[in-house]
């Protein structure tokens, strides 16, 4: 800002050559008509003016002749000019003349109320000028706790706030009405005091004169009856600056509730996404500096609005060759390379081609044999067909599953390992099945029940809070980073709060605890400025807060899924083009925002297109893209698209993610076996089990009997927990009459605290039987947050609260019976107890039975004779209690989740290897949580490290098997999917040749293959 | 010929200087002429703060001290040499001074030029202190004929009697009949605004704080009877808040945005002592009824206690900063005031409380780090008084048992000192409330607001008598909602 001068005459300077350079240029500087925006200019007020925009419509393409154009007027009694501004003189009605490249329009102004009082209106204009001189940013005093003393609300969020800020607090000393120019407000950004924030403010800029005059008029701070629900950008997106056209001027006019218009061009604050392609100055006057694309962002108040610009420049030697356009994607491309002048690298070979779709489409490298096939392969299709076969894989619905579940923090830290594993096998399945995108967002975002009948549950189980369930969905669904808006309304993007809290009216009834998903009745979103109730957003219009009381999740998704949806479809296609390119169009791929723009819009909406064309197929959009020339270019660059980062001239050299690296050393070294091998391991852990199962069978009878045994020679024992509840703390329940169904609670452990989700106000019982052979005194160590114990009928202890307690008991010989209430305000209840013998009692037992029994033991302990389900139940036991036969079932769950696999696993392995790698623990629903830039430890884990040592060394038990070429053919095809060289060959087979160990010699070929940078990268 | 020109060319300078105001002296000078240009237009990035390009010019020793160019940036008897005045004239804009902004004036370049020529001659008493404190109390101009606006009513005062009200004005003080609201005099030529406004025990002299925020601050005496303002005690870097006498009419307390208070003898005007202690403004000081202790509330949440006879630290009263417990808050203290009997002192500002509050106690209530944990539990021996307001507190008065509180909400309240109960909310409801003063009789209370409004109620029945805007020449017939400006009772 201070800079601010100093840049306005450098652009003058360069607005100036490129108009002269247009005069003296060729015959297209001629252009074919003038257009002046807008045609007829009605000013209404003394304050009011107009921004021109003059375009020249040339062949084919339009530019701007703005800051080239002459106006004049013809009754300056009525109009005045300001640079390429028209303000008011005086009311009556004339013309101006806009000359511009040799033609001439007149425009009609009429000026009215130009002697009629007009003050200025505080939140319409004084608050735009505390945004647009920078006073109300985030690092001045728009900072939470302002700056100097002095705060302000961030981009003037909220007017009541500096409307106080600026007239009565500080002891009301930053006005001057008696003399407006005394004020501190004026006097500091001017500098004529010392001002921390240093110059903000010169005379000559149009917000001093606002501030000055509403100072003058009073320093009123009534609050507008209206507001401001619209700008209109003048021209809007997608002018094309080309020299000698390299300057662009906008005009920016608000439109209010009451109907009402203004031009407010010179309140505005304008911000250049890109300034090494084009700056913008304070009048909105865009110059063009460098080749690319940008978006100029326009606010005012809290209405932001982009327009895109790209500038062309003509490249010295650049001829356009035709290059093969496989489909619509390969023309949308090249389109607009052929525009920004950049050539597109040729076609990349086979070898590069199945490496590079293997690893995007499976997270794996291809199989030697399946590498081998495909270089033979003479097929014209044979690519085609490759991508049809991957995507057919299970490695493809787990790998891109995977990529799922990392947005949706499906990890142990958020989820039971149950939940974990049935939310990422829902995944799974719903991107095996091809289930169409839409479907899938709106089974997560309306499920509901228990995680086991409706596992998508677990994308509300993982992330608890409105506020999170709020941003995870805004980023993940649409593409928006959402956060900022809960606090004040976003800084770069028209998110408001209203916004934020609409959102969260969606998900405030839903609930999430104890592995299910309820819907409650109740629950509301409130602006946390003014308690307004917010209604939930997608709800239509003119409804009421009484039509959400349906589930207010459907109404979302129906706005979410609706063909033509803004962001929905945008966002996954994205997504996929970012996984499959390694950038997105839009990029980062969760921050869709006006002033972010795609670097080709078209491509971005034509894949949309196509995505809800086919019935939210991805497979479709990624057989699309994988099938494109623009997907299969090499990612060699030449001396036209070097430099281009953004627009897919070339393939992208990837790193490795964590998972692929992991498998790929893993699948290289062979130390993990193929994924091919899966089922063969499956059938013969399968039968082994059956074998175990059937020689532990034998022994059944002789253990039972031995059991019954055991237990009637305990001189006491504990039976299982059961549970009853949960009942409303207000029903008068007393446990002893009490008669319900007890259910087993097997996961209550003795000495181990129990924690009963409970919900506040609600009881549960918990019962257990104490048998013992004589009676005996036992000591019961309670801890509890709140309960009350009962022993054969008579309360122990009244309601005991938050403590531990130690109780003497009198056991009975025979059964006791032992039951605890618990109930707490609060929810979720502790609870611990421990029953042990006392001293007195006998001891000297040294049977190997633990006094406190399962309850198939309990069964054995109370029944002479077996019914059939108490038989079941004790078989099953048995069966159970089989460790070896545990071990096994084991293993055929982790091959069933494909744990040994990294791209394949149903959640992180969070090793310390993949972590250094880069392995997101999802915790955010960020991309970026991915780490992708290489860190100098993952060169010393590759180097020294255990992993890739061990791995290496297991790799050469493989290969030493094979002969010297074999082994180096062999090893090349597993680790780059191509043969050696010559030379490489020959290299290598003279390092085994010369090395004394062969084995050795094998290992360090293995070891210097994954450290080189073929292997690490994708390209 | 050539001897001519050469004349010529060294009349140039001269006659330049003949055509601006130094025209009347003989020499120009430093501090008159050239300081209060060098403060205004170039300190901002050349000063104690930011000092840009290693350059600055606080002082006037660092003023003829080398930037980071190496250049001699005041070469006596040669502008054009003088890398300062070839900067201030340099054509290309970017490299001029002051940078980014519009160029000094003609005449503010020639009167720099002129004193460079003449010697670049210092007619102040010290090189190395700041330049502004060199400067010397302002000489204030006339007040505005007629008030264009209301200006917002910082400081009032009864005169002894009770019939005038004396308010702070723009650069004036406005004596108004209190029964009428008729302006009856204006004494001009005081600051540009009137923070606090105090009298004398024998009711003939006025002490004013005030000044123009962010640069300039003074607290002076003004001898009602013929309006001249007799003695600047001080001036100051920043608006002054509050100014009072003790007591016993010998000392006087000031305090203000520049964070500092300050002790003076009133028959000598000397300085007695000084304390640079708070962090933020000091927004109000009051003496304890025995003169022993000199109080200052400040915007940084604590209220110091001073021992007035030499201006050490007595103890801190933290209460409007507390952490935890029931009477939890962070809040800027506006008003503080001692309640003339009991020796206990009465603060507020933001929060929902006036705090009721002892220095001796407030001491012993502080302890030492080795009992913090004791300290932070307990509540201390604070007596809070539940306001009610919604919004901050910026004066109050005690008259006996009672005390008036004037907020933010435009609501006056009077609440009872001994149990803390309300008594009475005066009706009505201004703009923002700034400043209170009960008359010597304790019948009439005034406050006044944000938009220049004064109200007078009489303290027994708590009736309106009059309202009135403090705005010279302002017709009062335009004053809504008031039928009659006579005394009620």
């Amino acid at each position: 800002m201070r800079q601010v001068g100093f840049w306005k005459s450098v652009i003058i300077a360069v607005c100036v050559i490129c108009y002269s350079q247009a005069v003296s240029g060729s015959a297209t500087a001629v252009p074919e008509r003038i257009v002046v925006s807008p045609s007829e200019i009605r000013l209404d007020s003394k304050r009011a003016y107009r921004q021109i925009v003059v375009t020249g419509y040339f062949k084919g393409s339009e530019f701007d002749l703005s800051s080239s154009a002459k106006i004049l007027t013809v009754d300056s009694n009525i109009v005045h000019l300001k640079g390429s501004r028209i303000t008011p003189a005086g009311n009556g009605h004339t013309t101006v003349k806009v000359i511009a490249a040799g033609k001439t329009v007149e425009i009609p102004v009429s000026v009215s109320n130009f002697t009629k009082p007009d003050p200025v209106r505080f939140t319409f204009e004084a608050l735009p000028i505390l945004t647009k001189q920078g006073c109300a940013t985030g690092s001045c005093h728009g900072s939470p706790h302002g700056k100097g003393g002095f705060s302000l609300s961030l981009l003037g969020y909220d007017p009541q706030i500096d409307r106080i800020s600026l007239t009565r607090d500080g002891l009301s000393r930053r006005v001057n009405v008696m003399e407006p120019a005394e004020s501190l407000m004026m006097k500091k950004p001017l500098l004529e005091i010392p001002h921390v924030g240093g110059k903000r403010l010169r005379k000559t800029d149009t917000g001093y004169s606002i501030i000055r005059e509403w100072i003058d008029e009073g320093a009123d701070i009534a609050i507008p009856t209206a507001e401001c629900i619209r700008i209109t950008i003048t021209p809007g997106s997608g002018r094309v600056l080309h020299a000698p056209y390299l300057c662009q001027q906008i005009s920016v006019v608000a439109n209010y509730s009451d109907g009402s218009t203004r031009d407010v061009s010179a309140i505005s604050t304008y911000e250049s996404s890109n300034t090494s392609v084009a700056t913008v100055d304070a009048d909105g006057l865009i110059t063009g500096h460098g080749r690319g694309q940008t978006a100029i962002s326009v606010r005012y108040l809290d209405k932001l609005q982009s327009v895109n610009i790209t500038l062309v420049e003509d490249i010295p030697g650049f001829v356009w060759k035709k290059t093969p356009e496989n489909n619509f994607v390969d023309k949308l491309v090249d389109d607009k390379l052929k525009q920004l002048q950049y050539l597109p690298s040729p076609t990349c070979s086979d070898q590069v081609f199945i490496r590079r779709l293997s690893l995007d489409l499976t997270g794996m490298l291809p199989s030697v044999a399946l590498t081998r096939a495909f270089l033979k392969d003479s097929s014209p299709d044979k690519r085609e067909n490759l991508i049809r076969n991957f995507l057919n894989t299970e490695e493809y619905a787990r790998f891109w599953a995977l990529k799922k579940a990392d947005l949706m923090r499906v990890s142990l830290a958020k989820l039971k390992q149950k939940e974990a594993e049935g939310f990422s096998r829902w995944i799974v399945d719903a991107v095996r099945s091809n289930m169409p995108y839409d479907q899938f967002a709106r089974t997560i975002l309306t499920s509901s029940g228990s995680v086991e009948k409706s596992p998508s549950a677990g994308y509300f189980l993982a992330i608890p809070t409105t506020e999170e369930r709020t941003e995870l969905t805004a980023q993940v669904f649409i593409g928006s980073r959402l956060e900022c808006a809960k606090c004040h309304n976003h800084p770069f993007e028209n998110w408001t709060m209203r916004d934020y809290y609409s959102l969260g009216a969606v998900f405030a009834r839903t609930q999430a605890s104890n592995g299910t998903v309820r819907l409650a009745r109740t629950g509301e979103s409130l602006l946390p400025t003014t308690k307004e109730v917010m209604m939930p957003w997608g709800l239509p219009k003119h409804a009421t807060i009484e039509s959400s009381n349906m589930d207010r999740r459907s109404l979302f998704v129906e706005w979410l899924t609706k063909k033509g949806n803004p962001f929905f479809a945008k966002v996954e296609v994205n997504r996929i083009w970012s996984e499959l390119t390694g950038r997105g169009i839009v990029e980062p791929v969760d921050d869709f925002r006006s002033s972010n723009p795609p670097s080709n819009k078209l491509l971005l909406d034509a894949l949309a297109q196509e995505f809800e064309r086919s019935g939210y197929d991805r497979k479709q959009i990624i057989k699309l893209i994988c099938s494109s020339q623009t997907y299969q270019r090499s990612t060699q660059t030449n001396k036209f698209n070097e430099s281009d980062d953004v627009l897919f001239s070339h393939a992208r050299i990837r790193e490795l993610t964590a998972e692929q690296l992991k498998d790929a050393l893993g699948l290289t070294t062979r130390s993990l076996p193929s994924t091919d091998t899966v089922p063969s391991r499956r059938m013969q852990l399968e039968s082994q089990l059956q074998d175990e199962t059937r020689v532990h069978e034998t022994t059944y009878v002789s253990w039972l009997n031995e059991q019954k045994n055991d237990i009637h020679s305990l001189p006491y024992w504990l039976g299982s927990w059961k549970m009853a509840g949960p009942y409303k703390i207000s029903d008068d329940l007393n446990p002893v009459k009490f008669d319900t169904e007890w259910t087993l609670k097997n996961d209550i452990k003795d000495g181990i605290p129990f924690e009963l989700r409970n919900e506040p106000d609600q009881v549960y019982f918990l019962r257990r039987t104490i048998h013992c052979a004589a009676p005996t005194e036992v000591e019961v160590k309670l801890s509890s947050n709140a309960a009350s114990m009962w022993l054969n009928g008579k309360l122990l202890s009244p309601k005991l609260t938050d403590g531990e307690y130690r109780i003497k008991v009198k056991l009975e010989s025979g059964d006791n019976n032992l039951i605890l209430k618990s109930a707490h305000k609060m929810a979720n209840s502790n609870i611990q107890v421990n029953v042990s013998v006392a001293a007195t009692a006998k001891s000297g037992s040294s049977k190997k039975l633990s006094s406190t029994l399962p309850f198939a033991f309990e069964i054995l302990a109370n029944t002479a004779s077996l019914s059939k389900d108490e038989n079941q139940t004790v078989h099953d036991y048995f069966i159970e209690s089989d460790t070896a036969r545990k071990a096994l079932q084991d293993k055929i769950d982790g091959l069933d989740n494909r744990m040994e696999y990294a791209t394949q696993r149903p959640y992180p392995e969070a090793s310390a290897f993949t972590i250094t790698f880069g392995q997101p623990l999802r915790e955010t629903a960020c991309t970026c949580e991915r780490r992708k830039s290489p860190t100098l430890l993952q060169a010393l884990e590759l180097l020294n490290g255990d992993t890739s040592f061990k791995m290496a060394e297991a790799g050469s038990e493989y290969y030493s098997q094979l002969d010297n070429k074999s082994l180096v053919e062999e090893l090349y095809l597993s680790g780059l999917s191509r043969l050696p060289s010559g030379k490489e060959l020959d290299t290598s087979l003279a390092y085994i040749a010369n090395e004394p160990i062969r084995k050795n010699a094998v290992t360090d070929l293995i070891w210097t293959l994954m450290n080189t940078q073929e292997f690490l990268f994708q390209h | 010929m050539r001897s001519l020109f050469k004349t010529i060319g060294a009349l140039v300078p001269i006659l330049i200087s003949i055509t601006t105001s130094l025209s009347a002296s003989a020499e120009s000078s430093f501090l008159r002429d050239v300081a209060p240009i060098l403060l205004k237009r170039c300190a901002g990035c050349h000063g104690e703060r930011v000092h840009l390009g290693g350059y600055r010019v606080d002082t006037f020793q660092s003023l003829l001290l080398k930037g980071a160019s190496g250049e001699k940036s005041i070469v006596p008897g040669k502008p054009d040499d003088s890398r300062l005045f070839q900067l201030i004239t340099a054509k290309v804009e970017a490299v001029r001074m002051p940078k980014s902004d519009d160029q000094l004036a003609p005449e503010q370049i020639a009167i720099i030029r002129a004193w460079i020529a003449g010697g670049a001659k210092f007619d102040g008493a010290s090189v190395s202190v700041p330049i502004k404190s060199l400067l010397g109390p302002r000489r204030h101009p006339a007040a505005p004929v007629v008030y264009r606006t209301a200006s917002p009513i910082m400081a009032l005062a009864f005169l002894p009697d009770g019939r005038e009200i004396a308010v702070g004005g723009y650069n004036e003080i406005t004596i108004w009949n209190a029964a009428s609201g008729k302006l009856i005099r204006r004494i001009e030529h005081l600051p540009q605004r009137i923070q606090s406004l105090s009298l004398s025990k024998d009711g003939k002299t006025a002490l004013i704080g005030g000044g123009t925020p962010g640069e300039y601050g003074e607290a002076s005496l003004i001898d009602l009877a013929s309006g001249k303002r007799t003695k600047v005690l001080d001036t100051f870097n920043d608006i002054v808040l509050s100014a009072v006498f003790s007591p016993d009419g010998r000392h006087i307390a000031v305090g203000g945005a520049d964070m500092s208070v300050r002790l003076y003898d009133f028959e000598s005007g000397k300085r007695v002592w000084m304390s640079s202690i708070h962090s933020d403004w000091v927004t109000a000081v009051s003496f304890s009824p025995d003169g022993h202790f000199v109080a200052s509330a400040s915007k940084d949440m604590t209220v110091k206690v001073f021992e007035a006879a030499d201006g050490s630290l007595f103890t801190t009263y933290n209460g409007h900063n507390r952490q935890i417990g029931k009477y939890m808050g962070q809040n800027p203290v506006y008003s503080l005031i001692f309640e003339p009997g009991a020796q206990f002192a009465c603060s507020a500002g933001g929060g929902n409380w006036i705090q009721l509050w002892s220095p001796i106690e407030a001491k012993a209530d502080s302890g030492d780090a080795g009992d913090m944990e004791e300290r932070f539990a307990k509540q201390g021996h604070t007596r809070y008084i539940e306001h009610g307001f919604k919004k901050g507190v910026f004066a109050l008065n005690v008259r006996g048992n009672n005390i008036f509180a004037a907020s933010a909400d435009g609501i006056l309240k009077e609440f009872d000192l001994s149990s803390q109960k309300l008594i009475r909310t005066y009706p009505g409801k201004s703009d923002w409330l700034f400043s209170l003063s009960v008359d010597d009789s304790g019948d009439q209370i005034a406050a006044g607001s944000y938009s220049g409004e004064i109200r007078i109620w009489d303290t027994k029945s708590g009736r309106l008598i009059i309202m009135f805007f403090a705005q010279p020449g302002r017709s009062q017939r335009q004053v809504p909602g008031i039928s009659t400006l006579t005394r009620q009772n």
